[in-house]
């Protein structure tokens, strides 16, 4: 692409910011101004990433920048149709956090009577007074390299959610956050930030999901930070559900303790492009990180995973294990890097990344890296694309299964891996109940295999 | 006598342009109990799934018919409702799926082509439980993965199992009996002996007369390079025990 257009795309975000500038949470004073502006500095220096740039080859972002977003957040905040969300849990234990257009709805959400120990609450709140625990955190997590995207939420972010567990508080309900979008006319960025921190020897269950509820385009640039402090447990799951306009750019930033565990489901089901920056940092000895995937994605939809698992202590273990299923034109990427400090030994990380594909159009680009600089580790990795296996599919029919059905049981047999995998099995019948909407597999409703 | 249950006339097949089956002739009725034996590499696994209808395998000339049907026209899952049923020499894995929700899918496709009701789970559960006494295996079976991780002894047991479960027309066994030690193959043997009966037949493919000893077959057929050389009854199995197949393929190709 040209420069003027680089530069007319600048324009149009330097005219957001100084709109906005001068009237962000937290104010001009505030500790987090001069963040903020450090943030914005680096966002006009390196612009919108291009194909050019290594981390940005398959995903093309041109289109995007040039659609003239307006912030979500000068929209007024009306009451929520709550029939739009996809999003019950047959889970009624859940405390639900309600985030629209990057705000946190205060009446939507069920944060009247939390557990001991347990705060949520909006982040712009949490901001504004000097948190101690968010001044201690927010912006330490987004990575060695932060995306421009990053930047541009930390620079002009308003709201989103503030999770903070107490040292040793175990919360037997699990906690969803829904993000969705209302009222739009003209195409909005949405930027909600969240940040989670579980002190040492605590436990949670958190779902981030992703719901498009409105038809128009909007981009939700999202930022995510999750600190899981020594011996704290977090059971973690993502579901992205945005709307087949849409787009998602995300940043999600995972920092782990001295014997801490996280397992991370991240259900994709896509929207026009969905790119989500993962890093992991196993900072203390001893932590454990799992990162379970599951892409299923149909029309000309594209989703860019880039993961980044960083090894920079002793005796840790990661685990990426990354499926997807592709139908029609869509197009996959996956790049993931295990990068194992100096030092680090023992480390023992594996990464897998398996893609089916259901058509001749549908594309993958898969990009396993090893990054070591340590001698006592056991490091692996390996990736397969490729169609459903003809054999199995002729097995499934000699005993009666149509072609259709047959089909349609293998790919949900992909797919199940993951799901049979996941601890909170409301979430897993939703996801499943969507997968059988997706691969438009009737007979497969209520599967439970 | 009745017509026959299977007819196979004059059946040539053929693999990425290597003809497997060079024009086989078979006939078997309902109540029967057929044998083919041959080497490896004669053509016996070629001949069990052009029958099951596995599109590798092009059909060059030849015609199969059963119960009055035009086999080599149906796609393989009719050919499965119409009755026919084989058990894989290798039967596929397929992790993600329960033994239990393939095998009621595979059951209510087949109810749903004869015209009859679907089953629901209970009364699905309630009629499989006595298969799986047929073939020694307990129903915690039934939640594993297809096949998953499965020795070769359960690989086999569970193609018993399921084609108890599905009670075809005709079964067709393929190397059934490979692999198996002597309890497996009993087991193995006396669910397929527990299952004969007047509205059945069975062709059981082997390479060893092993598995004859407990499947006694009425009828038995050598085939060496892609023809039945020759047939007769349960004798001709002992015979070939004793000379091997030497005899017969000296003979090919004069
Ligand atoms: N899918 C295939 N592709 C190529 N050759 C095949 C294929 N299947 C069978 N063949 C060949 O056909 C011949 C007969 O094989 P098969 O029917 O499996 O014999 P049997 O079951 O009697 O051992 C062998 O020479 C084998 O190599
Ligand atoms: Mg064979």
């Amino acid at each position: 692409m040209n420069m003027a257009t680089v530069e007319q795309q600048l324009d149009h975000y330097q005219a957001l910011y100084q709109r906005r500038a001068g009237q962000l949470t937290g104010g001009q004073q505030n500790w987090f101004s001069a963040v903020r502006q450090a943030a914005w500095v680096r966002f006009e220096q390196e612009g919108w990433p291009t194909t050019q740039h290594e981390q940005w080859r398959f995903t093309r972002l041109q289109d995007l920048a040039a659609i003239p977003f307006q912030l979500a957040v000068e929209q007024p905040q009306q009451p929520l149709d709550q029939s739009r969300l996809r999003s019950t849990l047959s889970d009624s234990a859940v405390l639900r956090v309600v985030v629209v257009n990057g705000r946190l709805h205060a009446d939507a959400s069920t944060l009247d009577r939390l557990p001991r120990g347990l705060r949520i609450g909006s982040l712009g709140a949490a901001l504004q007074s000097s948190d101690p625990v968010v001044q201690a955190h927010l912006h330490h997590y987004l990575g060695r390299f932060p995306s421009p995207l990053a930047q541009l939420n930390t620079a002009l972010f308003e709201d989103g959610v503030f999770i903070h567990l107490a040292a040793g508080q175990v919360i037997e309900q699990p906690i969803q956050i829904i993000y969705c979008q209302q009222g739009a006319k003209q195409p909005l960025l949405i930027q909600p930030r969240t940040l989670v921190v579980l002190e040492a020897n605590s436990q949670l269950r958190l779902m981030e999901h992703f719901v498009g509820t409105s038809e128009t385009v909007y981009l939700n640039n999202v930022v995510t930070e999750v600190v899981v402090a020594d011996l704290a447990v977090l059971d973690y799951y993502r579901l992205v559900q945005e709307n087949e306009a849409a787009y998602q750019l995300s940043t999600l930033g995972l920092h782990q303790g001295r014997n801490s565990t996280i397992t991370a489901t991240l259900l994709n089901l896509g929207g026009r492009l969905v790119r989500n920056d993962l890093s992991a940092t196993l900072a203390g000895e001893g932590a454990d990180c799992v990162l379970n995937g599951l892409t299923v994605l149909h029309n000309r939809q594209h989703t860019d995973h880039h993961l980044w698992v960083e090894h920079t202590q002793p005796h840790c273990h990661s685990w990426e294990y990354f499926k997807g299923v592709y139908d029609d034109h869509a197009h996959g990427v996956f790049a993931g890097c295990i990068h194992v400090y100096p030092g680090a030994q023992k480390t023992d990380a594996k990464q897998t990344n398996m893609n089916l594909l259901l058509s001749d159009q549908a594309l993958v680009d898969s990009k396993p890296q090893l990054e070591i600089f340590a001698d006592d580790v056991k490091c692996t990795h390996g990736a397969t694309i490729g169609q459903i296996d003809p054999e199995a599919l002729f097995y499934l029919r000699s005993r009666g299964l149509s072609e259709v059905q047959a089909r349609h049981l293998l790919v949900f047999a992909f797919a199940n891996e993951i799901l049979q995998q996941m601890k909170w099995r409301a979430v897993a019948v939703l996801v499943e109940r969507e997968l059988v909407q997706r691969l438009q597999a009737p007979e497969l409703a209520g599967v439970e295999m | 006598m009745s017509n026959p249950l299977l007819e196979i006339r004059d059946l040539h097949a053929r693999v990425e342009g290597h003809e497997i089956l060079k024009g086989i002739n078979l006939t078997i009725h309902s109540g029967e109990v057929h044998s083919i034996m041959g080497p490896n590499g004669s053509g016996k696994s070629t001949l069990a799934q052009v029958l099951a209808g596995r599109e590798t395998y092009e059909v060059t000339a030849g015609e199969v018919w059963m119960e009055g049907k035009n086999l080599l026209e149906l796609d393989p899952e009719e050919r499965a409702c119409v009755g026919l049923f084989l058990a894989f020499q290798y039967p596929v894995e397929i992790p993600g799926v329960s033994t239990q929700y393939f095998l009621k899918a595979a059951v209510n496709a087949v109810r749903k082509y004869r015209g009859q009701d679907e089953l629901d789970a209970v009364d699905f559960l309630e009629r499989i439980k006595e298969k799986l006494a047929l073939v020694d295996m307990d129903e915690r079976f039934l939640n594993r993965a297809l096949n998953e991780g499965f020795s070769g002894g359960e690989k086999k047991r569970n193609e018993v199992f399921q084609m108890a479960v599905l009670e075809p027309r005709l079964a067709v066994l393929d190397e059934t009996d490979s692999g198996l030690d002597i309890d497996a193959l009993r087991i193995v043997a006396d669910g397929v002996n527990r299952l004969r009966g007047a509205d059945r037949a069975f062709l059981v493919i082997t390479h060893y007369q092993r598995l004859l000893n407990y499947i006694v077959p009425d009828f038995v057929h050598v085939l060496i390079d892609g023809r039945i050389v020759r047939s007769g009854g349960k004798e001709l199995a002992l015979e070939l025990e004793q000379h091997g197949y030497a005899n017969y393929e000296a003979g090919v190709g004069v």
